[in-house]
């Protein structure tokens, strides 16, 4: 990826050599030479040059020379071209009184006259005033290009600004007749050709470039937007050119080049087109831009530009080449004070460039410190009069005392008038900065989150004069509008380029900055408009350290006053605390969400517990236990009674869900229901129809979960036990003698809902007195102890062969015992069932 | 590359341009300017130096001496013999004297200015050719050289091609405005066809240039004289007298402002200045004062002066000249004047009327219409007078007074001729350029034939 350079060190070097060729100019004219206040006509040769102007009170003014007059020659020296004339007059001193030869009317004679040449001075009134006005302006854009330097716009206006100095300074002296008099009007006649293009350059992105944006995306306007975008040094080569074809045209007609102010007239005339190009671009950007107050400023500045320059461009094609030189000077640099002073005020009203600066506290506090100053100097004064007339003693430690003094005491008394001038004269200001301040405590320490919500939408606007302000909040991909003006969209799409740009710049961002997006994904410009349509016109990310909450969205404030450096701080840090207020609302709320969820689930697993069958019922010569522990609040596991026509026989059903908790506990629910539906509105149902009924529904639930299930049925005074197991680990067989085996399995044993295809098969198997039946659900083997080491089948077949039990009561105690034992306190990691069978001597029940 | 390091290398890049210049500045203070000149001896060449200072100032005189004394000084300088031949040679004969010392001399050590000023010199006035040869030759490697450029200038004129010569003069001085011969030859080329306002700007920027040299005050005496203004031309004559009380275009200019003014003892005495100089001494010898004497006798119908004064003079040394001519056919000597017209045609070559030099073939119109008028053959006087006012009007210096008694002669033709018309258009045009001059100047003995005629 190609760096992005940051041009705004090599801009301060051009404004630093544009300052020092200003400074070079000035110090030129201030230099002791002689000076006899004649002002030739630049790029005149031949016999007689033309005088364009006389310094009023000059050494020429005081001789009688006249504009208009030909100058023939100085000092006994005929004259070929200016620069001659600088020279020779370099080589006299002050005070020198010199020949002039000067012809006035044509019919005449030259006649001579003496000149006594005197000091240098840096020019008339109008001179000075078209310096200063070039400084005005440069300081102007130094403040923009600091306060904005990642901003083109600035930057070019920074570069507008540096070539204005060079030319009002450079161009528009009086000649020096030094060696580098000729290098700094040339100079000033580059910076001249340059000030075309870069006016326009700045006119098309003033403040920003929204006409450009609102066509950027029309395939008619793309050579335009090219030239506009990427093309800047296309146009700014125009001028030169003009001038080289200028110079061309006279060689090759064989004319003299007519120079106005150092330049063909052909460049002021494009300098004319480049102004109407520029003032049309600036006009156009006034209409498209949203914010009434950023509107104001633009068509300010228009005006300021149209009054102040069009005289300038006027009056140098109309009136320099005749005018005296003060018509000149009046008509034309006179009104260009237009410029620098609309666009400084602009600036501070208006925020354009989005620069804010305060004035009137910055003057108080200087006025202060030069208060203070001025006693201390008053304090000092008196000290040393008094130390004068001390004992001599005395005398060499009043000044350390006084300086001590000064030092401990300065900056607290200076501190303390400040404090008072606050009160004084920014109460107003001191209220609502204290206000915001307050609003800030208030929201950090609020943990109600609709608190919050109403203290931002509420209580903000009413303090700081926004018409409305909302809040959304990010849910999922989109933005869904909390609180705010229902006119407000109730969604609003999440953009990353919204998004990062939001991040980049903390606190409020114009929504106009976020237009300028748009170029780069047109959905931004979109989202824009939508925002603008609203009225909203400032937005701010709300985002913590763990995850990015929303926006906040501000309308315009009433009265269109810009908030202060200091009040952009407190809201920025505002938005900060309200990001961090509703972070801690929200976990608050997500809590105790999460408690109403344990209770519920509390309330579930004693239903679900209460669905197990507190009493089995088993036909005489059998008895049978049975034990099911969740590893959650609720579980997946299972074991029922089903209810079987035949009072001699009963059926037991052991099931576990696939999932846990919650998920598992319905799927649980749900299987059990349907089991116990079935078998009690279809009676005569043999186990593997019944599999294979429920199979069908439970695959109708959902694919994704199903159901591992035993069965077994036994029947009085009979040793069979008819069993089916889908899903489930093998019964284990345990004889009297402790020798333990599997029961065959059938051959499809797919757990229930897990496809729809059944063909589940019963069995059959008869046991002996003394023999003892097993089921057991997976969490028996998957238990794991805190080493993370698996129960596994072979410890629970070593537990069962070698327990010391005779009863499926004694059994099912005993697998459970050891299952807790290995997990050693640790809760279990699947649900736990067991169910357990045996052939006695009479009808037994027990408890589950 | 850090930003730190560009600047530092700007930085150094900077000093190193710095130094250099500053080096520069230093050879270029303590470097001696080479001299044009060939010769070893430093006072010779100082003499060479002053020498041409005159000679730019026309002041052939002091010039001569100057010359005379590097040639003392340096026996071997080609500069010396060059300039004293051209300050001094009087004739062919001398002139080639010179050639053949310079011949003499070792060619190796000329300079290149000394090269093309032998060159020329050997040339002589009339080898149009290898004058433009040797200028071209030398502008080829000295394309700004002032001298050589106004030589190129000079030899337009020679060659009668004027507007190029105006031309020309004109481009010289756009880029060397200083040089101030030119600004002389511009202001006389455009005075003597007739722009006189734009004549007066060129003499009054050289004498702003040089007040303190005799030449504009000169050449502004002989404009003021040639347009009526003879208060503002007598100041002239006189400041450039002040100037160089030797200059003898000066005292030759006051001689002709009183005879057209009228002032005929101020006349005389102004001859007598001239004859009193020293400086003079090829005008007096060459019959100047003289047949201004006799002119001046002429004027006021007094023919036993002229005689006296024509008694008084030398023989001219080219057998003719304006004073003798005049009296001889004042006296009805026709055939002695037809001789002298000869002389004045052998000198001129076989076509006089095809003379390359102007005032040649002016004076020898100028001759035959005195003549002819004297034979009362007005209408030929008319037509050779009108001949003589074409080539006349471009002479330089004092010689422009004649084109002034030519065109007074010629109304006076044109009147006896009885072509009053013609006659009086001329007077016209003649008094749009000097108001006063028929006021003044009269000639008693053309005056008693147009009485004679009238009546």
């Amino acid at each position: 990826m190609k760096k992005e350079t940051n041009p705004t060190p090599l801009l301060l070097i051009l404004g630093a050599l544009a300052f020092g060729l200003a400074g070079l100019s000035i110090t030129d004219m201030l230099l002791p030479r002689p000076y006899d206040g004649l002002v030739l006509e630049a790029g005149k040769q031949g016999v007689g040059i033309p005088i364009q102007g006389v310094v009023a009170g000059s050494p020429a003014d005081k001789a009688g020379i006249r504009q208009g007059d030909l100058l023939f020659g100085i000092a006994r020296e005929p004259l070929a071209d200016p620069r001659h004339a600088a020279r020779v007059l370099q080589q006299h001193r002050i005070g020198d009184r010199i020949y002039y030869l000067i012809k006035r009317e044509a019919e005449k004679p030259p006649v001579e006259t003496i000149l006594q040449l005197e000091r240098r001075r840096i020019g008339d009134g109008p001179y000075f005033y078209a310096y200063s006005l070039g400084f005005a302006f440069f300081f102007v854009g130094l403040f923009v290009l600091v306060r904005q330097p990642g901003l083109l716009t600035s930057r070019v206006f920074f570069s507008m600004s540096c070539l204005f100095l060079i030319f009002l300074v450079c161009r528009l002296r009086p000649p020096t007749y030094s060696g580098i008099d000729s290098v700094i009007m040339g100079l000033g006649t580059v910076a001249f050709l340059l000030l075309a293009p870069a006016f326009l350059h700045f006119y098309v992105l003033f403040p920003r470039p929204a006409w450009l944006e609102s066509v950027a995306h029309k395939p008619r306007w793309r050579q335009v937007v090219w030239l506009l975008q990427r093309g800047w040094p296309l146009l700014y080569l125009v001028p030169e050119l003009v001038f080289g074809l200028s110079w061309l045209v006279a060689k090759v007609r064989g004319e003299e080049l007519v120079l106005l102010g150092g330049a063909p007239k052909s460049s002021w005339w494009l300098l004319g087109l480049f102004l109407l190009l520029g003032f049309a671009a600036l006009g156009a950007n006034a209409n498209h831009i949203k914010s009434q107050r950023e509107r104001q400023g633009v068509w300010m500045v228009l005006l300021g530009s149209l009054f102040g320059l069009a005289p300038f461009v006027i009056a140098s094609i109309w009136l320099a080449a005749g005018e005296p030189t003060s018509t000149y000077m009046l008509f034309g640099i006179l009104p260009l004070v237009l410029v620098p002073i609309t666009f400084t005020y602009a600036i501070v009203r208006f925020q354009l460039l989005d620069i804010q600066i305060i004035l009137r506290r910055s003057l108080l506090y200087t006025l202060t410190t030069a208060l203070v100053t001025g006693l201390y100097a008053a304090g000092i004064a008196m000290f040393n009069v008094f130390a004068s007339s001390a004992r001599s003693t005395a005398k060499g430690v009043v000044p350390f005392l006084l300086a001590l003094a000064i030092v401990l005491l300065f900056d607290p008394l200076r501190r303390r008038i400040q404090e008072l001038l606050d009160r004084s004269f920014f109460a107003g200001r001191s209220k609502l900065q204290t206000a915001l301040t307050e609003l800030g405590e208030a929201m950090t320490a609020q943990v109600d989150l609709q608190a919050v919500v109403r203290d931002l939408v509420e209580r903000l606007p009413q303090i700081l004069g926004f018409r409305f302000t909302a809040l959304y909040r990010m849910r999922g991909a989109t933005l869904e509008r909390v609180a705010g003006p229902l006119e407000l969209p109730a969604n609003l799409p999440l953009l990353p380029e919204v998004q990062r740009q939001l991040q980049r710049r903390r606190g409020l961002n114009r929504l106009d900055l976020l237009g300028a997006l748009s170029l780069r994904a047109p959905e931004v410009g979109k989202f824009v408009d939508l925002l603008s349509r609203s009225g909203v016109e400032a937005v701010a990310d709300l985002a913590s350290r763990r995850r990015h909450i929303g926006l906040v969205l501000f309308s315009g404030r009433d009265g269109q006053t810009p908030l202060e450096e200091e009040e952009l701080e407190l809201l920025t840090r505002l938005i900060d605390q309200t990001a961090l207020a509703l972070e801690t609302a929200l976990l608050l709320e997500e809590t105790a969400q999460q408690a109403e969820l344990e209770r519920e689930l509390e309330i579930a697993a004693t239903i679900q517990a209460q669905l197990l069958p507190s009493n089995l019922r088993i036909p005489s010569g059998w008895q049978v236990a049975a034990s099911c522990r969740p590893a959650r609040i609720v579980g997946g596991d299972f074991f029922a009674q089903l209810p079987l026509p035949r009072k001699e026989s009963s059926a037991l059903v052991f099931g576990d869900v696939s999932g846990k908790s919650v998920s598992g506990a319905l799927m649980m629910m749900a299987a059990h229901e349907v089991l116990y539906t079935l078998t009690l509105a279809m009676p005569g149902l043999e186990p593997a129809e019944l599999f294979e009924l429920t199979n069908r529904r439970l695959c109708a639930v959902g694919k994704r979960s199903f159901v591992a299930l035993g069965y077994l049925e036994t029947s009085e005074d009979s040793g069979k036990l008819k069993y089916l197991v889908a899903g489930q680990p093998p019964l284990l067989l345990r004889r009297p003698d402790g020798e333990v085996s599997e029961l065959p399995l059938a051959t499809h044993r797919l757990p229930l809902g897990a496809m729809a295809k059944g063909g589940y098969c019963q069995l059959e198997v008869d046991l002996q007195p003394g023999e003892l039946v097993l089921g057991y659900s997976d969490g028996v083997t998957d238990a794991r102890a805190p080493s993370g080491e698996f129960y596994g089948e072979a410890r629970l077949l070593q537990v069962v062969s070698h327990a010391d039990v005779k009863t499926p009561e004694e059994l099912v105690a005993a697998v459970l015992k050891s299952v807790e034992a290995f997990v050693a306190g640790a809760s279990l990691y699947d649900d736990v069932t067991l169910v357990a069978l045996g052939r006695c001597s009479r009808g037994n029940e027990v408890s589950a | 590359v850090k930003l730190w390091v560009k600047i530092a290398l700007a930085a150094g890049a900077l000093l190193a341009c710095l130094g250099a210049a500053l080096l520069g500045g230093v050879y270029w203070w303590f470097s001696e300017e080479e001299s044009p000149w060939s010769s070893e001896s430093a006072e010779a060449r100082a003499e060479l130096d002053a020498g041409y200072r005159d000679f730019e100032k026309a002041y052939y005189a002091d010039a001569a001496l100057h010359f005379e004394r590097a040639r003392e000084l340096d026996p071997k300088s080609a500069a010396a013999l060059v300039f004293l031949g051209f300050t001094t040679s009087e004739s062919e004969s001398q002139r080639a004297d010179f050639v053949k010392q310079i011949d003499a001399l070792d060619r190796g050590r000329f300079t290149d200015v000394e090269r093309f000023m032998v060159r020329l010199f050997k040339a002589g006035k009339q080898d149009f050719e290898e004058r433009q040869a040797a200028v071209e030759d030398y502008l080829s490697r000295h394309p700004d050289e002032a001298f050589a450029r106004s030589m190129r200038c000079d030899l337009l004129w020679d060659r009668k091609q004027w507007d190029d010569a105006e031309a020309c003069y004109r481009a010289l001085l756009a880029e060397q405005p200083q040089w101030v011969q030119a600004q002389d030859r511009l202001g006389l080329l455009v005075m003597s066809r007739g722009r006189f306002a734009e004549a007066e700007d060129h003499f009054v920027t050289y004498r702003y240039i040089a007040p303190n040299q005799a030449g504009p005050h000169y050449s502004l005496g002989i404009l003021y004289l040639l347009s009526g203004r003879y208060q503002e031309s007598e100041a002239a004559f006189t400041r450039a007298l002040e100037t160089k009380s030797d200059f003898c275009p000066a005292l030759s200019g006051l001689t002709h402002l009183y005879t057209v003014w009228g002032k005929y003892p101020q006349a005389l005495e102004a001859i007598g200045r001239t004859e009193a100089q020293a400086a003079c001494r090829i005008l007096v010898q060459g019959g100047f004062t003289c047949s201004r004497r006799i002119f001046n006798a002429y004027l006021q119908n007094d023919l036993a002066k002229a005689v006296a004064a024509d008694a008084a003079c030398a023989p001219p040394p080219m057998g003719y000249s304006l004073g003798k001519h005049q009296l001889a056919v004042w006296q009805g000597d026709f055939a002695k004047a037809a001789a002298m017209e000869e002389a004045i045609g052998r000198e001129a070559g076989s076509d006089p009327a095809k003379q390359q030099i102007p005032f040649l073939s002016g004076f020898w119109h100028y001759f035959r219409g005195v003549r002819l008028i004297f034979e009362d053959r007005f209408g030929e006087a008319a037509e050779e007078f009108k001949l003589a006012e074409g080539e006349l009007r471009y002479w330089t210096g004092d010689n422009a007074i004649l084109a002034f008694v030519n065109n007074v002669h010629w109304v006076y033709a044109l009147e006896l001729a009885g072509r009053d018309q013609e006659a009086q258009a001329l007077r016209r045009q003649i008094s749009a350029i000097n108001p006063h001059l028929f006021d003044t100047f009269k000639i008693p003995v053309l005056e008693a034939k147009l009485a004679a005629r009238r009546n």
